[in-house]
């Protein structure tokens, strides 16, 4: 069984075992970022200086090389200010994104997937919000045709009903 | 004698079926499948049996195409089994996913989003749920009856300088699913007006369905001219006014027809907030049958208003209210006017066709609450009554229009060529 240790400072880590059985040795506060890690902790009362978790804690739903880009996102952010709950409040917008996350977002289609999967499971808001926001740059300008096409989506709906959103569309349009 | 197909299986001597045993079960399942299965090894070979053939003429002759479409038909009917659509990784994700991805389209590019409605079902779904995109201020809200052909709805925005139509037919707003949710969640409306269209209740349903996702908030008209009443009960138009009868300003029924008494009421002037409502008119009221009646409409809606200190403008045609209310609801507004205001404050109420309002008790119902009252002939059958207030330049201009010939002939039972010469307005109270 592999264990990869990700280099941060001289400090408390914490096991991370992926789905395909690979431990992670991960610093504390760079796997803060994830809620679900966060509040598993201090609900089993492994959040103490002294306590070390011998068990590795699993995460079921994450391979190994999609936790390994969760983590090396993690620690490039782990510094970053909290986002406050009035950042849903603001209007979303597709071109903030850092450049960092740009290139660290050039990935195949099923990587950038699977990250969104993850970060919706770690609970990692900002690497949501981010892998979202790409898929959403993909998506932007392209005719439905396009967009069906970029992502193999199926066309389920019949002529009628396309016509008539078409129509609705054209009618709510301003 | 007839002749008769002889029975091998008696269902009246054996009461187990076994034939209907069989039918589904798993060895007739096996059957089928080497069935199949020899069947699909038989097609194999005779495709490349024909393939090779064609191959090897293409090899002995190259300068003649030879082919065989039996063999092209074949050889791609087995090419097809063998691919396998590839997934979209969209299929993964759940809904709450999708919706975070499609929400950052919402106020920034509305171009996307309704090219993203457009992709399937589920994206159509996930942006019907997504709030406030694109928020549109009409200004009015214009929904027009087409006969049979359906609604015509048009919206106009002034601000924005434009105008847009659809047309919905009578199967779409029947439908209980039918729904413009993504439209109407972008619309911020000031103005509905409904012309020409059958208020039943499945033209309620649809409209309320759709209300329910607008912004109704700025909402402070509703316009209901040339409606046909006949479908509707007195809980259509309740039903109707709910979702925005408290922020209206203006409500007006006017030249609709087929009304009954129970059409516009009391109870539905109550559901108007009587600190917003500025003014009612109902008027150019049409009945069903050819009887002339009046609608519930009385001395409540009156009483109401004075006692809130509510003084909308009204117009109120083939009402039953009565003399005495019309005078005590002028007599409250002089009440009630606030004094310290310098201006000339003015206010009209007119009472059109109410067979219990009399113009000469009226002068004198005035007179006994120390009134002062000039009659002036307005226009037609109107009479203008400037109720001034003793020592005071504060004016309310009551309107009365008496019921039309024939009817108050009818209701006198006298004669037409006797009421000619009669006063409309000074009618002794039958």
């Amino acid at each position: 069984m592999a264990e990869t240790t990700a280099a941060a400072p001289a400090e408390r880590t914490i096991k991370i075992s992926s789905s395909d059985n690979e431990i992670f040795m991960v610093p504390r506060n760079v796997i803060r970022l994830s809620t679900t890690i966060n509040t598993l902790l201090q609900d089993l009362g492994l959040d103490d200086e002294e306590v070390t978790n011998p068990e590795p804690i699993p995460v079921q739903n994450v391979t190994a090389p999609i936790l390994k880009k969760v983590i090396a996102w993690c620690q490039y952010h782990y510094q970053d200010a909290t986002p406050t709950d009035d950042s849903d409040n603001r209007e979303k917008r597709t071109d903030d994104i850092a450049s960092w996350d740009v290139e660290f977002l050039k990935v195949d289609q099923g990587t950038l997937f699977e990250l969104i999967l993850a970060a919706n499971y770690l609970d990692i808001k900002g690497l949501l919000d981010v892998t979202c926001k790409t898929v959403a740059n993909m998506i932007k300008g392209k005719s439905p045709e396009e967009i069906r096409r970029t992502f193999n989506i199926k066309n389920d709906f019949t002529p009628e009903e396309e016509e008539q959103i078409r129509k609705e569309n054209a009618w709510c349009e301003d | 004698m007839e002749l008769q197909r002889k029975r091998s299986f008696y269902t009246a001597t054996v009461s187990h079926d076994f034939r209907k045993e069989y039918k589904g079960s798993f060895l007739e399942k096996k059957c089928r499948k080497q069935k199949k299965e020899s069947k699909k090894t038989g097609l194999k070979s005779i495709a490349e049996w024909l393939f090779n053939k064609t191959s090897t003429k293409k090899s002995a002759s190259p300068g003649v195409p030879v082919t065989s479409s039996i063999a092209q038909k074949l050889a791609t009917g087995a090419k097809i089994v063998t691919i396998h659509e590839k997934a979209s990784y969209f299929d993964k994700i759940p809904n709450e996913i999708l919706f975070e991805i499609l929400k950052n389209f919402k106020s920034t590019d509305p171009s996307s989003a309704l090219s993203a409605r457009r992709v399937s079902r589920r994206f159509n779904a996930c942006m019907d749920h997504i709030a406030d995109v694109n928020i549109n201020v009409l200004s009015r809200l214009v929904i027009s009856g087409l006969g049979r052909k359906g609604i015509e709805m048009r919206w106009v925005s002034y601000e924005g300088q434009k105008t847009k139509t659809t047309v919905i037919p009578w199967n779409t707003i029947r439908s209980s699913t039918s729904c413009f949710e993504f439209n109407f969640k972008r619309f911020s409306i000031q103005r509905i007006l409904l012309k020409n269209v059958p208020l039943s209740d499945e033209l309620v349903d649809f409209l309320r369905r759709q209300f329910q996702y607008a912004d109704l908030s700025n909402l402070i008209q509703l316009s209901l001219s040339q409606v046909d009443f006949s479908p509707s009960n007195c809980l259509s138009l309740h039903r109707f006014l709910a979702p925005m009868a408290k922020t209206l300003e203006i409500f007006e029924v006017t030249q609709c027809n087929g009304m009954r008494p129970d059409s516009v009421t009391d109870e539905h002037l109550a559901q108007l907030d009587a600190s917003t409502v500025r003014r009612i008119c109902i008027d150019g009221v049409r009945f069903a049958s050819g009887s002339t009646r009046n609608l519930d409409i009385g001395d409540g809606s009156l009483r109401r208003f004075a006692k809130l200190g509510a003084f909308p403008t009204m117009i109120l045609d083939r009402c039953a209210v009565t003399t005495n209310t019309v005078c005590d609801y002028t007599k409250e507004w002089f009440e009630q006017c606030n004094e310290s205001e310098k201006q000339l404050r003015s206010q009209v109420c007119t009472v059109k066709r109410c067979p219990k309002v009399k113009g000469s008790q009226f002068e004198s119902e005035c007179r006994r609450r120390g009134l002062r009252c000039q009659n002036r002939r307005g226009s037609g059958s109107l009479t203008l009554y400037n109720v001034q207030e003793e020592n005071t330049k504060r004016e309310f201009t009551i309107a009365l229009a008496a019921l039309e010939d024939k009817e108050l002939a009818e209701k006198l039972k006298i004669s037409s060529s006797e009421y000619q010469q009669s006063n409309l307005l000074t009618v002794p109270i039958s």
